[in-house]
């Protein structure tokens, strides 16, 4: 069946393209005539809900996927009678995915059966690691870990007990405030410095703190769409992707910046086509270009731009022809490229992991920013934007997570204070640990041991860089607990296991600008798992046995309708209403300003400087490659990039999944066929990866979607298909620390079974 | 009633899968069942770079079914609205349809410990009720449309390209040489 299938996918799509097909859209944009016009459009075949009748016997209650962080307004159907969810759909009145829904939230009811779900707190009795456990009272649980919290830290000091998060399974940043009330500065993830961090301490550096201009998008209004670094198709399917595609199919061109042909650049216009690790470099050789002839916006950039003659003159040696040979791009393209998105009227730029996992990811980040100030696309219709408050409580910001309630002394002992001030000090949106040096120092133990720690949310074993050193760190700690959905590797090296519950036995209020720019979208219970609990509740517990319960609340309960208070909302009643709504604002700018010393977007960051962090956005070249390190290159002569996302997959999770694992059953090698037949691989094959940090296993995927000097793995796979084995430490991004995951060498070589 | 089609449009589909996972949640299917809809990934090196498209594969409801002709329990009949449609009352899972087919549309499942013939029923049973089809429905590129005979050609008129043998119909404004094999 599978191999007619492809034979006839072939056949069918052959080799014959139109030459019109979309020539007018590009012309039209850089013309300045193109006005494309919008209106949310309803499915051609849709019907009201009164229209609609649902099973004999089914109910059907209205919620948010939380499988991902684009969260998507979704209907969940139940057995009217015993409760059981019987499937989740997408939502076809929903104004942010009208319908769609992407795998992941299509099969989200395997987090409620799967047979692996925990659902009573264990207790380790066999050595670490084994997976021999006990289960427990929550209060046994709960009294356990927080007495271990007080005694550690009264032993070893603040610094020696650490609270670890991941994606924590739904947006709030209660546990930050836990960890600064209760005054522990070793709080960290295995995200942060490698996602999102990078962009949004470039947003508070750059325009303010909290004004997310490059991370709001206005989808529906842009002429142009650069896609820099992210995969909407697979990674945003049911909200902002579907949104691109509609905004493609009336007019608006579309850019993509990546070095493999992902499912949304194969939809491109312009397909950017750069060597992992030069994302600086394309951004400042566009930069080049728009100033060399005179393309940027200068009324803009005299009203409101701090920096510009300082910027201009920085980007004076990144010439097109430079930057097509750092890049690998080719003249032509990078120039039409950046034409496009500097002649058309409104362009929204979309950034994602990508930048923030590069080698110089503040930099990357700053870069773009500069990119997207200089050709005015700030707070116009269709250009890079702000939301509206909805009204209710914000959880992004140092008052919500209780920053200034940690004396400076013990933030001081926070691992690699001096040396990441801008991932650890006040410009990060939460001030957090260098986790590599976090992870040596549990090693090593110095200058102070760190041998106790809570890990919310996150499988610290697969999904941090270095992994082997980070699954030899994890051994060294005496006490350890673990909040997750299932038995993860990293859950089976704890003391104490908490069973948390998925978004499909939990409410939420989810306000996060990665959500939706004119929505507060109110996520609501269907189901109960055992003894599963919300995170936040588990949060509050903690804190009343911690001694800190006034700055907590009784439980998730009240904390939301706590977050909702300023509305004159209740949760019920919020839910009842399904979203809050606030018409995305234009021209706020105009009004408010931005937030900087100088009331202006710096171009030339006068904040970064302050950290002794290089003001102006630089290139330089990755950390190993042909620029940094040739002699390497002879032994390792490909380049890495760990940064393909799945549909499958959110990081780690999902792999319990059969209808997921069945779209990716393994750990697969993007590799172009030319590179894989010299080095005498086949299609399928089993491949060893090495690097100087480690190797990995995994099966070769023939892609001429990449270069041939570059191949692509996918993290989250745990064991030896664990690609984050092969990522190199030692050297970081200057200022917030970042580890190069994408752009560092490899060498790949074929596995007989 | 009318005739129902299902209008696949290749320029709007990247392969992001969700037809593949909505069809096996709707019709209740496991991973070790066969896939009545699926998205494959067709690459190409180009002149100046590579090219991709992809392709959602499902039964195309022929004009002329060949696993309704090898059928040795008559179990595939056409419905009253020109679907190609599997009776699983009638059904053995011998699977000659499977082997029949070309385009590896129709493939076997397990129901009740029983194997049965698997494939696109274009979801009679949401439509009935008011529902659009899985698949359309959550297409995250708004790639599948389908519709009754009457508002057929207004649907088709935008594509030169089309391609069909039955009442599934791929379109394109891109794919030139669509389907000529």
């Amino acid at each position: 069946m599978d191999s007619k299938r492809k034979d006839f996918a072939h056949k069918l799509i052959g080799s014959g393209r139109a030459a019109a097909f979309r020539s007018d859209v590009i012309e039209s944009i850089m013309n300045g005539g193109h006005k494309p016009s919008y209106a949310p459009q309803l499915h051609p075949n849709y019907r009201p809900p009164e229209e609609r009748k649902l099973r004999t016997g089914e109910k059907c209650t209205p919620s948010v996927c939380f499988s991902c962080h684009n969260t998507c307004e979704c209907l969940v159907y139940t057995d009217a009678v015993t409760g059981d969810v019987l499937r989740v759909e997408g939502d076809p009145e929903s104004p942010q995915t009208h319908g769609r829904l992407c795998a992941k939230g299509l099969s989200a009811a395997d987090l409620v059966y799967n047979p692996e779900r925990l659902k009573k707190p264990l207790k380790r009795v066999g050595e670490r690691g084994s997976g021999e456990f006990v289960e427990i009272s929550w209060d046994e649980a709960l009294d356990t870990v927080a007495s271990k919290m007080i005694e550690y830290k009264k032993k070893y000091g603040p610094g020696g007990v650490a609270m670890l998060e991941g994606t924590k399974r739904g947006w709030s940043r209660s546990y930050s405030r836990l960890a600064n009330v209760f005054g522990l500065p070793n709080h960290g993830a295995a995200g942060w410095a490698q996602c999102l961090w990078p962009r949004l301490i470039d947003v508070n550096i750059t325009f303010g703190r909290g004004l997310n201009y490059p991370e709001t998008y206005d989808i529906p209004n842009a002429d142009c769409l650069v896609c820099w670094g992210i995969n909407p198709a697979v990674t945003w399917g049911g909200g902002r992707g579907g949104d691109i595609m509609e905004a493609r199919q009336r007019g608006a061109a579309l850019i993509v910046v990546d070095p493999f042909l992902s499912e949304t650049a194969a939809k491109a216009d312009i397909w950017l086509q750069l060597k992992p690790g030069t994302d600086t470099a394309l951004a400042l050789t566009m930069i080049h270009i728009i100033f060399e002839r005179n393309l940027q916006d200068q009324e803009f950039l005299d009203s409101y731009a701090y920096g510009t003659e300082e910027l201009r003159k920085a980007v004076e040696p990144y010439t097109l022809e430079w930057g097509s040979r750092i890049t690998g791009v080719d003249e032509e393209t990078i120039l039409k490229a950046t034409l496009l998105y500097a002649s058309a009227d409104s362009a929204s730029l979309l950034r994602c992991l990508a930048v923030d996992q590069q080698h110089d990811s503040i930099q990357a980040c700053r870069a773009l920013s500069c990119l997207i100030t200089i050709t005015g696309n700030i707070g116009k219709p269709g250009s890079n934007n702000i939301c509206s408050s909805r009204g209710e409580r914000k959880q992004d910001t140092l008052d919500f997570i209780r920053y200034k309630d940690m004396p400076k002394d013990v933030e001081k002992l926070r691992c690699g204070y001096d040396e990441f001030p801008l991932l650890t000090q006040e410009f990060s949106p939460v001030p957090t640990a260098h986790m590599p040096t976090f992870w040596e120092q549990v090693i090593s133990g110095k200058p102070y041991r760190i041998p106790c720690a809570l890990i919310f949310g996150s499988n610290a074993k697969v999904i941090y860089t270095n992994a082997t050193l980070v699954e030899e760190a994890l051994k060294h700690f005496e006490f350890l607990a673990v909040s997750d959905l299932f038995l993860t590797p990293t859950a089976k090296m704890a003391d104490i296991v908490f069973p948390a519950s998925s978004w499909l036995e939990r409410n939420n209020v989810i306000s996060s600008f990665q959500t939706c720019n004119t929505c507060t979208l109110i996520e609501q219970k269907v189901t109960t798992v055992g003894e599963a609990r919300d995170d936040i509740d588990i949060v509050c517990e903690l804190a009343k046995r911690l001694g800190v319960a006034d700055s907590f609340w009784p439980s998730q309960a009240e904390f939301y309708d706590w977050i909702l208070e300023p509305t004159g909302l209740t949760f019920r009643e919020a839910a009842a209403r399904r979203r809050l709504y606030a018409p995305q604002p234009y021209g706020k700018h105009k009004t408010d300003g931005f937030k900087t010393p100088s009331g202006k977007i710096e171009l030339y960051s006068t904040l970064a400087e302050s950290k002794g962090v290089t003001p102006l956005p630089y290139y330089t070249p990755s950390f190993q490659g042909d620029e940094a390190t040739p002699e390497l290159k002879k032994e390792y002569p490909l380049i890495m990039s760990t940064g393909r996302h799945e549909v499958a997959f959110r990081h780690t999770e999902n792999r319990q999944n059969p209808l997921l694992l069945e779209l990716n059953p393994y750990a697969t090698l993007d590799i172009n066929p030319h590179t894989a037949m010299s080095l005498g691989i086949s299609d399928g094959q089993k491949v060893l990866i090495e690097s100087t940090a480690g190797k990995a296993y995994a099966r070769a995927r023939y892609t001429v979607g990449l270069r041939r000097d570059v191949v692509q793995g996918i993290a989250g796979w745990a064991g030896d298909q664990n690609i984050n084995r092969t990522v190199p430490w030692g050297k970081y991004a200057e200022g917030v620390g970042t580890v190069c995951a994408r752009g560092y060498l490899c060498r790949v070589s074929p596995v007989e079974e | 009633m009318e005739n129902c089609y299902l209008i696949i449009n290749i320029d709007r589909c990247w392969g992001c899968r969700s037809c593949q996972v909505a069809c096996k949640v709707e019709h209740g299917l496991t991973d070790k069942d066969s896939r009545p809809m699926e998205a494959i990934r067709v690459e190409m090196e180009g002149e100046s770079c590579a090219t991709c498209e992809a392709v959602p594969l499902t039964c195309m409801h022929c004009d002329d079914p060949k696993c309704a002709s090898v059928c040795p329990q008559e179990a595939i009949y056409r419905d009253e609205e020109g679907l190609v449609q599997v009776d699983e009352a009638k059904c053995v899972g011998c699977g000659l349809c499977s082997k029949a087919c070309p385009y590896g549309a129709i493939g076997l499942k397990t129901v009740s410990g029983k194997r049965k013939a698997s494939k696109c029923d274009m979801c009679r049973d949401r439509r009935s009720r008011g529902f659009m089809t899985s698949c359309e429905q959550h297409c995250t590129g708004g790639a599948i449309v389908s519709c009754g005979e009457g508002r057929l050609q207004e649907m088709l008129s935008p594509f030169p390209y089309k391609w069909s043998t039955g009442k599934t119909i791929y379109v394109s404004q891109k794919i030139s040489s669509l389907g000529k094999f």
